[in-house]
């Protein structure tokens, strides 16, 4: 198998680090800012008291001028965990390089990066449940876990993302930075996975992998069509008006998952396989908000 | 048509094998998806002619058959019978003689022409066996008689036309005694610039000719009985049908005469040429200007005594005088009872009587050439200016010491004198020539001066030698010329000055080419000279003999052999095969 990330990549890495919707809070102290206003230096927000209150962050100034009890707020930086879901159903064995390698790529690379800013990361590869997960943990030990995990991964099975999901909020009980890496092309069970990420207010980072043939296939002739995760198969002769239905069934597809992901405010990213990881990170992510 | 190697056949089973490989490849193409979800539904495109030809036959598969049958065919060594005109035993005979040097308007020999004419009748004919007979009056066979027709073109490309005569059918018919004689070859080929009488059937006549020639056909010099000089017969002949503007030239080698003369056509002229100064023993005569055929543009003539001066001394023997004579020319000492070109007397005196030209050194002949007393020498001085006996004399450098009084006959003249005394007369008596010296040699400068050779020049030059039998026999090139009667060779040194290897004892000598021969043995030194035979100077006849190959050729069956084209098919099955395939998988890239 290809390496996976080389020291030259990961060195070019250093520079970066999550960006965190501000939601998350996290039991170790990191470079996010948790939404647990607390001991800190840098002023937040005013809040109303409420019994149980610290009286040492009433405002007394406001009180005096208002009549107001006001608590002061402080921003209060936290670690952030990152859950990496990556797909690895049997249709991540397809393209070349494969969408497993390239996920596997992806998400090594995300984790450093979460690593280094002193995330905890953890790796939850999935297919129609969850399959054996590293959890979150700091340091960067953690990321020879992740790698040995994804070494080991053998894509197979079929996809249950719903199911997947389900066990997963059932393992990890705080909510987090989530970044799915997946193909979604068969996307059942997306609404309610993103849902039930949502409920428990969870960052959502949905990054599609797609081969290229995927996105524009060739046109093959007589062809057998065969469903790799199924193994359900069907006789076509694949001509360009064939071709031509499926890329407009494809945008069809990507069009509703797009509509989906973006009514949920879901940082939505589809990666072709052939582009660049480099690219992907330093281009794709952080103009998308996720790295800075 | 007949398989020559009907076990390749074994090798039709490995099509089972392609037939089974076509059944296992999976001719539809598999293009693994992540889910059937996108593709459900979708109407596929309708089958391209390709794909349905495909599907109703593979072509391909029976490109691949017919490319295996194609080779197993070609390994079996297919060759078609056929019946071709074909002889089992053939002869190739080409006329070699010197008539064949013959330049034609092509620029070409007759005898290149002549083989080619051959080759086209090795091609013409499937022969067994082929023996090439180089025919001129001496044939010879060529190569490896019986041979292959391969080994037949290269014996005849090894050889080339000689300067020999023709040959006739008895010589050819001797020449392939050892191998049955003619009538046990199927078909003789003969090719040639003259026409064969009397041809048997069997013999089939190709004629060849070009070229224009205009020759001497004979050729003879006898000497003049009753003075000096001789006569030469020569014989010119015109083949061509135009008049002929030629020159004819004779040199005995230092006596020169031509004759411009225009020439009929296709005549024969004789002329005789006066040769007043001649004393020459061989002639050459030269036609100009040269013309496609040069074997008789120059003709030679030897007469029938040697070339060495017959040299009879008398009295003592002076080495000075002899180291003289073999300087100027060859010399043979005789004995004193022989007749000599030149008798050398010294010292003593001789009768009047003695015949033959005389070199009479300090000697007398009474009553003719006297010597009395001895008198103190004064300087040499020419007395007659212009005479030839005095031709580059330089009497300034000669010395006499002593020299006795000679007294002269009448008729006799004085060229040197030393004082008022004669030191070198010359007389012309009863038909001899008598030299006379007056001073002992050894009271003179003039054996050691470079004047002596030159007197002794001067004084050969003008003696009569002794003459030559009558004799016009003509030696050709390409026979053999017995020299039995002139002696034990020694040496023989060709027209071109080289020696001529012999063997011990060697009787006779075969001359290759035409020129004067110089033979030299025990009794002198002889020229021979060697012409072509004058036969080859006719034109050459093209009119066919009737009924020359007249015997049909026996019909005989060959082998065509077809496995080339066979394979041949075999590769433009491949190539067709492999061409389809890529346009096929082209096309299917491009969904047609």
């Amino acid at each position: 198998m290809e390496r996976l990330l080389d020291e030259a990549f990961l060195q070019r890495l250093s520079n970066l680090r999550f960006m965190s919707s501000g939601r998350q809070g996290g039991r170790l102290a990191g470079f996010h800012k948790s939404p647990r206003q607390g001991v800190s230096i840098e002023f937040a927000d005013y809040r109303e008291y409420t019994p149980g209150d610290d009286f040492r962050y009433i405002d007394w100034n406001i009180y005096g001028r208002l009549g107001r009890l006001l608590v002061k707020t402080f921003a209060h930086e936290t670690d952030l965990p990152i859950y990496l879901l990556t797909d690895a159903s049997g249709s991540m064995r397809l393209g070349s390089p494969s969408k497993a390698h390239y996920a596997a790529r992806l998400a090594l690379a995300l984790g450093y990066l979460g690593l280094r800013s002193l995330d905890r990361v953890g790796l939850f590869p999935f297919s129609n449940r969850l399959l054996e997960a590293v959890f979150p943990r700091q340091g960067m030990r953690q990321l020879g876990r992740i790698l040995s995990s994804l070494e080991a991964l053998n894509p197979d099975g079929e996809t249950a993302l719903d199911a997947a999901i389900t066990e997963f909020l059932s393992v990890t009980r705080e909510s987090g930075l989530v970044v799915l890496l997946s193909d979604l092309l068969d996307a059942e069970g997306l609404q309610n996975a993103v849902a039930r990420l949502r409920y428990r207010r969870d960052d959502i980072v949905v990054l599609q992998l797609l081969d290229r043939d995927e996105i524009e296939p060739t046109v093959s002739g007589y062809t057998q069509i065969v469903d790799v995760e199924s193994g359900r198969r069907l006789k076509m002769n694949l001509g360009r008006r064939a071709v031509a239905q499926y890329r407009k069934r494809f945008r069809e597809h990507q069009r509703g998952l797009s509509a989906f992901l973006l009514e949920q405010g879901v940082p939505y990213f589809v990666i072709p396989t052939d582009r660049p990881l480099e690219r992907v990170i330093f281009e794709d992510l952080r103009a998308g908000g996720i790295l800075v | 048509m007949i398989l020559q190697y009907a076990p390749a056949f074994y090798f039709a089973s490995a099509s089972l094998l392609i037939a089974v490989l076509h059944l296992l490849r999976t001719r539809m193409r598999r293009r693994d998806v992540a889910t059937l979800r996108l593709w459900e539904g979708l109407r596929g495109d309708p089958h391209s002619r390709t794909i349905r030809l495909r599907q109703l036959i593979d072509p391909l598969l029976f490109l691949q058959l017919l490319t295996l049958l194609a080779l197993v065919v070609a390994l079996a060594r297919p060759a078609a019978v056929t019946e071709i005109r074909g002889v089992s035993d053939l002869a190739i005979v080409v006329d070699g003689s010197a008539s064949m040097q013959t330049m034609t308007e092509d620029g070409r020999t007759r005898y290149v022409r002549a083989l080619e004419e051959a080759k086209a009748a090795l091609a013409r004919f499937a022969a067994a066996s082929v023996t090439v007979v180089h025919l001129t009056a001496h044939p010879e066979v060529l190569g490896t008689e019986q041979g292959t027709r391969a080994e037949a073109i290269r014996a005849l490309g090894d050889s080339s036309a000689s300067w020999d005569a023709d040959g006739s059918l008895n010589e050819l018919s001797i020449a392939l005694t050892p191998y049955g004689g003619i009538p046990s070859f199927d078909r003789v080929v003969l090719v040639s610039d003259r026409t064969f009488a009397d041809l048997p059937a069997s013999i089939e006549q190709v004629l060849v000719g070009g070229g224009r020639n205009v020759g001497i056909t004979a050729f003879s010099v006898r000497e003049d009985p009753q003075a000096v000089g001789a006569v030469a017969f020569v014989e010119v002949l015109n083949t061509t049908d135009e008049y002929a503007e030629v020159t004819i030239k004779i040199t005995d080698g230092s006596v020169e005469v031509s004759l411009p003369e225009v020439l009929p056509p296709t005549s024969k002229e004789p002329y005789v040429f006066p040769f007043p100064e001649s004393r020459g023993t061989t002639f050459s005569v030269r036609l100009l200007p040269g013309d496609d055929y040069a074997g008789d543009d120059v003709r030679y003539f030897a007469l029938d005594r040697p070339l060495s001066l017959r040299l009879r001394w008398i009295g003592e023997r002076d080495e000075y005088t002899l180291a003289a004579l073999r300087a100027v020319a060859p010399v043979t000492l005789v004995g004193t009872s022989e007749e000599a070109d030149l008798t050398i007397v010294r010292n003593t005196s001789i009768p009047a009587s003695l015949a033959g030209n005389v070199l009479l050194l300090h000697a007398e002949i009474p009553g003719v050439f006297e010597l009395a007393g001895s008198h103190e020498g004064d300087p040499v001085e020419i007395r007659a200016v212009d005479h030839p006996l005095a031709d580059g004399i330089d009497p300034g450098s000669l010395r006499v010491f002593t020299l006795p009084e000679m007294r002269v006959p009448g008729e006799a003249t004085v060229v040197l004198t030393s004082g008022d005394r004669p030191l070198l007369a010359e007389a012309s008596l009863s038909g001899r020539m008598v030299f006379a010296i007056a001073a002992d040699l050894t009271t003179t400068n003039l054996p050691v001066t470079v004047d002596f050779p030159l007197l002794i020049r001067n004084i050969l030059g003008r003696i009569t030698r002794l003459p030559a039998s009558l004799s016009y026999g003509w030696d050709q090139v390409g026979s053999p010329i017995d020299v039995r009667g002139l002696g034990s060779i020694s040496t023989l040194i060709g027209p071109d000055g080289e020696a001529i290897p012999l063997r011990t004892g060697q009787r006779s000598f075969l001359p290759e080419g035409p020129g004067i021969y110089t033979l030299e043995t025990d009794r002198g030194v002889f020229p021979i000279a060697a012409n072509v035979s004058p036969g080859e100077s006719a034109a050459a006849s093209l009119v066919p003999v009737a009924g020359s190959g007249s015997a049909p050729a026996r019909a005989m069956h060959g082998l065509l052999a077809l496995w080339p084209y066979v394979a041949a098919l075999a590769a433009l099955g491949l190539t067709g095969e492999a061409i389809l395939r890529d346009r096929w998988d082209t096309d299917e890239r491009r969904g047609r």
